[in-house]
Formats: structure tokens, sequence, C-alpha cells
């Protein structure tokens, strides 16, 4: 995952320079992950909204500084993750919001076996849990990425990846009729 | 169950309404972009040769007596339409005459004011209000609503297009606020964002004594009162375009509607709590502000009139009865109450003064001179008068 392509450097430099369909493009290549990976970890689509967008407009904020030469996804999924695990566990400490149920968006036409139930199973987990699963299998970020982007060790994400797929395979399992 | 499953999965799962989420967010980036977009070399120093050219234009008007002329005639001008203000009022806020902290928005940004007179920014933001008890401040940019300290840390942040007139709710659990032309409201922690509905460009106002009922003027010109938690309307009636300003008294049976009605004159109604209309009042003049009494249904109301403004104090149950309280040149601004009702605060733009007012009687006033400057220390020439947001609890 951490590998730059061609186009994002340029994008990166164009958007830099003042170009905004360098931005357009770098915004498109990036924003569709940002937003998912957010509500997959908060599970609303509101907070996904702003955790994403949030991001973006803190990579504008400093684009003059980015190092062009670095890539642009880790750097905007780190803070899109952690802000989604702030908010997740801001939300847990408020009394009157109830964890509310996924909702997908044309799910049920997906023609994806697992997407409904392994969604649902994955409500069950912490918000922390959560963001390591995203990360790991909707980014596609290797566990030592993982562990340097959530500050957390090694073994610690190695096992909550073990863990997950181990829950979740017996959740569904479990659940079939 | 094998990795890939899952990773087809989490890629199959489109959340909701995520195609109008990427147009919402790629608008609000394209105005950040579009805000922060590097100038060439001539724009960015396009203000200082403006200053050169000017300075150079200037010199050489001084130099010739046609200029000398022009200038003496300016100042002349100039001496002949200044507001002096209060006499010996003080150069600066050494302190407030009554407990509690002031928050003012000068463009500097908002600023808290301590009993013992002292100042701290809060940040570079457009507007501000209290929380209930004077813990947090909601203040707002063009693009963004945050909650701070007095000390001015942020303790959340949203991002969302044109924001203004942030109004904490009693309770502390609810922050409504205008982004466009949609009123929205949000945990008083910043979560669970969403939209009550399309609203005119007036501030909502929390009714005090209840929890989560607001009031706002909807996009078909009504007065509505909304109870927010249950998404229900509790009253709606028809108040006409121009709203200007919406306040609750203290207790919460009294509603002000302050709207303006064209050819120099302005309304302001009185409802009760369940929307019956007790009060409705012409005045003539221009309306600048309202503020209802901690402890009674008594409004100052600051309006200006022919090139001068007066203070009044209005009885909120039967209009016609009003009470002058000062009147002076130019501008006044705003006006509000100290937290125990004793004290008023004047802002008077055109002496560049705040006026503390002792009573309706005005037992006593002190004047602080210099208020500009005095918000903008750095002398970034930022300086404009200092609006004030309100007077709230001890800190």
């Amino acid at each position: 995952m951490a590998g730059l392509r061609d186009d994002e450097r340029a994008w990166i430099r164009g958007a830099q320079a003042g170009s905004l369909p360098d931005l357009e493009a770098l915004f498109r290549d990036h924003w569709t992950r940002a937003y998912r990976a957010a509500y997959l970890v908060v599970h609303d689509a509101a907070a996904a909204e702003d955790i994403a967008q949030e991001a973006f407009l803190a990579a504008i904020r400093t684009l003059d500084r980015f190092d062009s030469r670095r890539p642009f996804g880790p750097w905007l999924h780190r803070i899109v993750v952690n802000r989604a695990i702030d908010w997740a566990r801001a939300r847990s400490f408020r009394a009157e919001v109830g964890e509310p149920a996924l909702e997908l968006a044309g799910e049920a036409g997906s023609g994806l076996p697992y997407s409904k139930p392994v969604l649902a199973a994955l409500a069950e987990f912490s918000p922390e849990h959560r963001a390591v699963i995203v990360l790991r299998h909707l980014l596609e970020y290797t566990p030592r990425e993982i562990s340097r982007m959530l500050d957390l060790p090694r073994g610690t994400v190695n096992s909550r990846l073990r863990r997950g797929l181990d829950e979740l395979a017996g959740r569904l399992e479990g659940g079939r009729p | 169950m094998r990795e890939q499953d899952v990773r087809r999965a989490l890629l199959a799962a489109a959340p909701p309404g995520e195609a109008a989420a990427q147009r919402r967010s790629w608008q609000l980036a394209r105005a950040a972009f579009d805000e922060r977009e590097p100038t060439p070399w001539p724009q960015r120093n396009a203000r200082g040769l403006l200053l050169a050219a000017a300075v150079v234009g200037v010199v050489a008007a001084v130099l010739s007596p046609q200029g000398r002329a022009v200038i003496s005639d300016v100042r002349d001008a100039l001496a002949t339409e200044k507001v002096v203000g209060v006499p010996e009022a003080r150069p600066a806020l050494f302190s407030l005459p009554a407990e509690g902290r002031l928050l003012a928005t000068a463009p500097t940004g908002p600023w808290i004011v301590g009993a013992d007179g002292s100042k701290r920014r809060l940040g570079d933001y457009d507007a501000a209000s209290w929380s209930p008890r004077g813990q947090h401040v909601v203040a707002s940019t063009r693009s963004r609503l945050v909650a701070l300290t007095p000390r001015g840390k942020v303790r959340w942040s949203l991002a969302r297009p044109r924001v203004h007139d942030a109004r904490w709710s009693p309770s502390g659990f609810r922050v409504a606020y205008l982004s466009g032309a949609n009123l929205r409201i949000l945990a008083g922690d910043g979560g669970d964002d969403s939209r009550v509905g399309t609203a005119l460009a007036v501030a909502p106002a929390w009714r005090p004594v209840e929890e989560h009922v607001l009031a706002y003027v909807d996009r078909d010109q009504n007065l509505t009162v909304v109870e927010t938690d249950a998404a229900r309307t509790l009253w709606s009636a028809a108040i006409g375009p121009g709203p200007l300003q919406l306040e609750w008294s203290a207790d919460g049976r009294r509603l002000l509607a302050v709207t303006s009605t064209g050819g120099g004159r302005f309304t302001v109604t009185v409802d009760d709590e369940g929307g019956r209309r007790l009060q409705s009042l012409s005045f003539p003049g221009r309306f600048a502000d309202a503020a209802f009494a901690p402890d009674d249904h008594r409004i100052a109301l600051v309006r200006q009139r022919a090139g001068r403004s007066e203070l009044l104090l209005v009885d909120g149950d039967v209009l016609r009865r009003q009470q002058p309280v000062f009147d002076g040149a130019g501008r006044f601004s705003d006006i509000a109450w100290s937290p125990g009702g004793r004290w008023l605060v004047l802002g008077w733009e055109s002496a560049d003064q705040w006026l503390f007012i002792r009573s309706a009687d005005v037992e006593k006033i002190k004047a602080v001179s210099s208020l500009a400057k005095q918000f903008d220390p750095a002398g970034t020439g930022a300086g404009a008068f200092p609006r004030i947001e309100g007077w709230c609890c001890p800190g």
C-alpha cells in the first residue's frame, strides 16, 4: 500500500502549484476509501462524512508543506482512522445514544454472500479492533504499517487480526442455516 | 473464512448516501483550496506596492498648495463628525463592574474579558457564543464549527460549509447552528450532527427552561418552535420577511422576535410559550440589538435614528411602556445584561466606547474607550469595534 504512483506524485505537485484538476484527481482517488474506512469504524454515515471531510481539509491546509515524495494515502488514512476511533469512543460515553444498526446502500444487490453478515459481525468489535481490520482488509496495509499508524505494538495488531478473522468465521458459520 | 472473503465483503459495502457525501465533501474541499490557492509574486506583494504608491501620492499631495487645502478640509470634516462619547472614559478595561465574564468578537477573533479586565483571545474565529454555564464557547469560521474552552483549547471541531449563528442549548447537550440555509443540531460533544430544516439567516434561540426546544425562522418566513429531540413542531406563526433577532425571556414564557418592516421601521413581537401573540409594535428607526433582562420580562433595546442612537427599556408584557435609558450621537451597536441583571453593557461604536450602565435609572456609568485598539494589541490594523456576544457566569 505504501508505494507511490507517478500519477499521484504529479497530482500532489500540481495541487501544490494551484491546479484544481490535480486536487480533484487526488480527491477522487482517495475519498471513497477514506469515507468507507471511517464508516466501517464509526457506523454512522454523517460522522464518517465529517471525518473524511476534515481529513481532506487538513490535507489542503498543509498541502504546501507536504513532501510530494511521500505517499498521500497512509498520511490521510492515519488521520481518518484515528479520528474515527476517537469519535466512536466519544459516542460510547454518551448515554442517550445507542449504537445504530449498520446501514448499507445497495448491499443487497452486491451478490456477495459474505457482505452483510461480515459487516454485521464487524459491528460487534470495539472501534479499535474494527480499525485494525479495516486498515488490513479494506486499505491493505501490512501489520507493520498498521502498528505505526495506530501506535500499537506489532504483536497486538497481529493478534487482533488473527482473532478478528477467527471470530468473523465463527460467527458467520454459527449463523448459517 | 479467508482474508479475501473479508476484503471482498468490505469492498462491496457502500455506505448510505456515499455519492451525495462525496459531492458535498468535494464542494467544501474545493472552497478550501480556492482560499489557499498560491498567488504569483505581484499579487502577493500587491499590498506593499499599493501602500508605497499611496505614500508617494500623499507626499506629493502634501507638498502642493492644493493638496494642503484638501487635507485641511478633510481634517475639519473629521473633527466635526467625531463622536466624543462619555468624557473621562477609562483608556483601558481594568475590571468589570459586576461578576462574570464578557465574550466579545473583534476582527482579530473572539476574546473573553475576565472580571479583573484580563483579556484572552480564543483564536482565529469569526463569531462565538457562550455555553450555558460559561464552561465552553462555540465559535465558527466560514467552514468550521468549533467548541473551545475559555482558554482557547479546541474540544471538538466540525467542518461544514457557510457556518454561522451557533447557539448552545441551556442543557449543554445540544448546539444549534446554521450551515448556509440549513438549520442543524449536534450533540454538545460534537457528535450526532443532523439537519432540522431550512431556515432564514437569523440566530436560532433555545428555550431556557425546557430541554431542547428551539425557535427559528423557517424558509417560508414562519417563526417556528420545535422540540428537537422528537423532531416535532410545537407551533409556527407567520412573521414576515427580514427577521433580525429571536430571543426567549429567562423564564421561557416570552419569545421576542424583531423584524425589519422597511421604511425606516422595525417591528417587535412577543409571543407566549404556546405561540399566542401577546404584543406587536412597530418602532421608528433602525434596530441594532435587544436583550431580555435575566430576572423579568424587561427588554433592553437599542435602535439608531436620525444620526443618533438610543437605549430603551421596554416592558415585554406591554411594549408601549418604554423608558429611555441613554442616548448619544452616532451608532450604538449592541447590548448585554450582567448575570445578576444590575448592569448593562452598551457598545457605542461611533465613540469607540463600552458603557457599563448601572440599572435603568442610570445610577452610575463607567465608560471604557479605545476598544478597537484594545482588541487589536498587535496593531494588525484589523481594528474595528468589538461586538459584545454575551456577559456570562463567573469563571
